[in-house]
């Protein structure tokens, strides 16, 4: 039974098993763009308690605290039950969006508290669509795993392999970015299979879901909403979160920013704690007057400043994206010596598309007022993503 | 002179402006080109990607000739 298949190249559960019970080698130090070996080093580490180390695009192993463990697994059920009592401290770097990495600690225990295993989820199949040294891609190889899913690579793949792979492969899950499933737009036909879409990692809107779901007809879309330091947290139909009432004590939100109890984080490592909080770095606003739900409306520390007034890049880029004709657009701010920072995009436009500097202004200034509108606007080839496949701003 | 108008009208068309008009020395970049602070700083950036020189970064900028004898035109 294959577990993870990239291109050509495919690992199945047996091969894993062989290589954990010493039968063929296992690299201690592997390229994250090599997903089979990073599942192999990941797994095997994991089910050793080995500690792991998850860099940007490359992930090491080491011997860990605990006594190191020398056994044999007698099938792939022992091996993966071995993975879920691991000792392994694993070790994340947040991925720096808007600001400085960090490195946070986790363990399987706190990485894998969200995954749903059982009969239901037996023949699921994954698109895996992020890096896998980062907190999402790592819910979705133990989704895969646990329940003994296949998993396809589709991370970096181009369009139109993403398109087959998930055609000729019956991808029937999956999670990604918006900047993503953006990929896939516009409309080229239905994947009728697919019977799951989840969002997360960035802002994301209602016109961005109801073009996957064109896209996917039998689709559920849900969006959810995960940190590197918290991991999988909340879920949602929409881009609406409903604060559950069991949760209600341990989500804050004070100044626009969310905060998190620490009681919802990993045990150990890295976190800076307030007053029992975590400052997550997201702003949101209430979307009900008893705030009972939220939206994302950016991160602390992406407005940019332009001439005095407060300017959400986010904001911004999401209405560039709703303009016919564009695929992906990049905002950011540059120094000005008149304003402070003038605001600039880089929009990528869809194949055949035509849109002028002058278009995207008059469009934009229908809905957004002057200070919101880029004032220097470059058409490129490529937007420039994050290791997680988010838009870079910095 | 030419490069300036023509980044001039560059500015004015993305505002829906085009009608043409005529540029001295005298003219004054707020007064008869209805420059705000925003246009200012597009102006400034499409100079300096031309001239590689910021005309706002040594203190004020009032009409043509002041732009030229920051940029060093003649």
């Amino acid at each position: 039974m294959d577990f993870i298949i990239d291109d050509n190249r495919t690992l199945s559960y047996g091969e894993l098993l062989d290589c954990a019970n010493g039968e063929s080698e296992c690299p201690t130090q592997v390229c994250a763009a090599e997903l089979a070996d990073f599942a192999k080093i990941f797994f095997i580490s994991a089910a050793k308690s080995r500690d792991i180390e998850l860099y940007e695009g490359r992930a090491e192993t080491r011997p860990g605290e605990a006594p190191a463990i020398r056994r044999s697994f007698n099938c792939i059920d022992d091996f993966f039950g071995a993975v879920k009592a691991s000792a392994s401290k694993i070790y994340l770097h947040t991925s720096g969006t808007t600001g400085r990495a960090k490195r946070i600690c986790h363990t399987i225990e706190t990485l894998a508290r969200n995954i749903r295993t059982g009969e239901k989820h037996s023949r699921d199949v994954w698109g895996f669509c992020y890096a896998p040294t980062h907190m999402a891609g790592l819910q979705v190889l133990l989704q895969a795993a646990l329940n003994k899913n296949a998993c396809v690579n589709l991370f970096g793949k181009p369009r139109q392999q993403t398109y087959s792979e998930i055609s000729e492969r019956s991808i029937t899950h999956m999670s990604a970015t918006p900047t993503f499933y953006r990929l896939l737009l516009p409309f080229e036909r239905e994947l009728p299979k697919v019977v799951r879409a989840t969002f997360g990692g960035e802002k994301s809107s209602p016109s961005l879901y109801a073009a996957v779901s064109k896209i996917f007809p039998n689709a559920k879309i849900t969006n959810i909403y995960a940190s590197t330091e918290a991991g999988a947290l909340l879920a949602s139909d929409a881009d609406i979160f409903k604060i559950p009432p069991e949760m209600k004590e341990f989500v804050r939100v004070d100044n626009g920013e969310l905060l998190i109890h620490e009681s919802l984080l990993p045990h150990s490592g890295g976190i800076p704690i307030s007053d029992g909080f975590y400052r997550t770095g997201d702003m949101v606003e209430f979307a009900d007057a008893e705030g009972a739900s939220f939206r994302f409306v950016g991160r602390t520390g992406s407005f940019i400043n332009v001439g005095g007034y407060k300017v959400n890049p986010e904001e911004v880029e999401e209405a560039i994206k709703n303009l016919d004709g564009v695929s992906n657009a990049r905002v950011f701010g540059r120094k000005n010596s008149v304003l402070g920072n003038i605001l600039c995009a880089d929009i990528k436009l869809l194949q055949n598309a035509s849109l002028s500097e002058s278009d995207v202004r008059a469009a934009l200034s229908k809905t957004m007022r002057q200070f919101n509108i880029p004032r220097v606007i470059n058409f490129v080839d490529s937007i420039i993503l994050t290791g997680t496949g988010k838009v870079k701003r910095q | 002179m030419e490069k300036i108008k023509e980044i001039i009208l560059s500015i004015r068309a993305n505002k829906g402006i085009n009608e043409d008009f005529t540029l001295t020395e005298n003219t004054s970049l707020r007064d008869d080109l209805g420059f705000d602070s925003f246009d200012l700083a597009e102006f400034t950036v499409k100079l300096e990607a031309e001239y590689g020189i910021d005309i706002f970064e040594t203190g004020l900028v009032e009409n043509i000739k002041d732009v030229k004898d920051k940029l060093n035109l003649k």
